[in-house]
């Protein structure tokens, strides 16, 4: 069979020939300006999480291949009259649904007057005690650093009365309590915890303690109270919407009006092929 | 009378109603998603099966009718290979872990139904409707806008500029192969290999 292209075709094939080069070079440009931690590049449906990688496994659980990896942000500063004031900032660890993520809103450190960046990192670590009586650890602890200028400079403290959020994905899904706790060096201490994703937890610490999730048994409930939702809560981007109550309203309002789109959509073409135009 | 029967006749009041079931298909999607948001496989199934049945009730003749298969799978693998060299680079430059492969079959299954879905749709019914009323450049144009948009709600605007670049190279393979096969094969591809160059 011999194929003959048609004049049009031919003209179709070659500017496609075009757009294709075009888009090869406009598609590694964007590329190379993407920044880290982004969205994956081409998916139908997002991947599934990948198995928690602890540090050091507790009984019953496995070691997984790759090490756990810290979220990092460079949080650029500006000159203010009582020193450099830190820029908003988020961090993502790089595991396959991050196990750990951090956003610190604009001001949330102040730092010596000649300082040009803060680097806060949370690095994994092993826990270093177990709850005790009425919880399980179910996350590595996360140990923060702020330091000025890269990894030889000065300590950074949070600004005082800052704060800023913490997202911990915990080892699986559960229907218990799941609180984050903060290590003092001595003891765990909960901070009011919200659930913002199937098996992630949110936090607003004042402090640089190292952190951790902990499960709670059967019957016992938190000694924090729950929060109310406020603008400032709003989860690091890339995770789930965080107030449970609007989201359901909100998937209510999704389903209503796009079954009514789609039912207009296929009504309006069932029309046209009933109308006889082919 | 007569005027509303002449509209719906046109080639863009198809156009406008393909744009609109998928966007629809798009809201049902987020709505049954829910917290799960793009991870969700159900809600992914779903999308298919609305973006499936809009396609047929437009044009049943060229959601059946692909292009000329050896053309299309031939440009379409070429396509697929332009897509992934960049995840190729990125993947070897960090250090992701390996996914838990039980969960792959089902995974791949809704993948694939929704990337060749999206392409019968966008690439295919969307694009002749568009191109029998505007012409070939309009198609490209409407298609590459619509495919960049419609990942928008389920990764954030950062991704729009990168949907727009692949979205202009599918419509390129959908120019050489002179079918919604090609751009089907490609992206189907393009997709799976995000299981490992993720």
């Amino acid at each position: 069979m011999t194929a003959v292209l048609t004049g049009g075709a031919f003209r179709s094939r070659r500017r496609g020939w075009v757009v294709l080069v075009a888009a090869l070079l406009a598609l590694g440009a964007t590329v190379a300006v993407r920044p880290p931690h982004a969205p994956p590049l081409y998916d139908g449906i997002g991947f599934p999480d990948e198995p928690y990688r602890w540090v050091t496994p507790p009984p019953g659980e496995s070691k997984a291949a790759a090490a756990a990896t810290p979220a990092r942000a460079t949080i650029q500063v500006t000159p203010g009259s009582s020193g450099a004031v830190s820029q908003a900032s988020r961090g993502f660890s790089s595991e396959q649904g991050p196990q750990v993520a951090f956003s610190v809103a604009e001001g949330a450190f102040v730092a010596p007057a000649k300082t040009t960046s803060i680097d806060l990192v949370a690095t994994p670590k092993a826990a270093p005690k177990a709850y005790g009586d009425g919880g399980t650890i179910v996350s590595n602890l996360y140990e923060f650093s702020a330091l000025a200028d890269g990894k030889d400079g000065a300590e950074v403290p949070l600004a005082p009365g800052a704060a800023f959020i913490v997202n911990l994905r915990a080892v699986r899904q559960t229907d218990q309590t799941v609180v984050l706790c903060t290590w003092d060096g001595t003891a765990w201490n909960q901070v009011v915890t919200r659930q913002v994703g199937t098996e992630i937890y949110a936090a607003q610490l004042s402090t640089l303690d190292p952190i951790a999730l902990v499960r709670l048994d059967q019957g016992v409930r938190a000694t924090v109270a729950a929060p109310e939702p406020t603008a400032d809560a709003a989860a690091p981007a890339g995770d789930p919407a965080s107030d449970p109550a609007s989201g359901t309203s909100n998937r209510t309002l999704l389903l209503t009006v796009g079954g009514i789109v789609v039912l207009l959509a296929g009504a309006l073409l069932v029309l046209r092929r009933r109308t006889g135009d082919e | 009378m007569t005027l509303v029967l002449d509209a719906v006749r046109a080639p863009r009041a198809r156009a406008v109603a393909l744009v609109a079931g998928l966007a629809g298909a798009l809201a049902v999607r987020l709505g049954v998603a829910g917290d799960a948001g793009v991870r969700s496989v159900r809600a992914g199934a779903v999308f298919a099966v609305l973006l499936l049945a809009v396609v047929v009730l437009a044009d049943r003749a060229e959601a059946l009718r692909p292009g000329p298969w050896r053309r299309q799978v031939a440009l379409g693998g070429l396509g697929a290979l332009m897509l992934c060299v960049v995840p190729l680079v990125v993947h070897l430059t960090t250090d992701g872990g390996a996914l838990p492969a039980r969960d792959f079959p089902l995974w791949a299954l809704v993948v694939t139904g929704v990337a060749v879905t999206e392409e019968m749709l966008l690439r295919g019914v969307l694009w002749t409707a568009l191109d029998r009323w505007a012409g070939e450049w309009v198609a490209l144009g409407v298609t590459t806008v619509a495919f960049g948009l419609l990942h928008v709600p389920l990764y954030g605007w950062s991704v729009l500029v990168l949907d727009l670049v692949v979205g202009l190279l599918l419509g390129g393979v959908r120019m050489v192969s002179g079918g919604w096969g090609g751009p089907a094969v490609a992206h189907t591809l393009a997709d799976l290999a995000g299981w490992w160059l993720r």
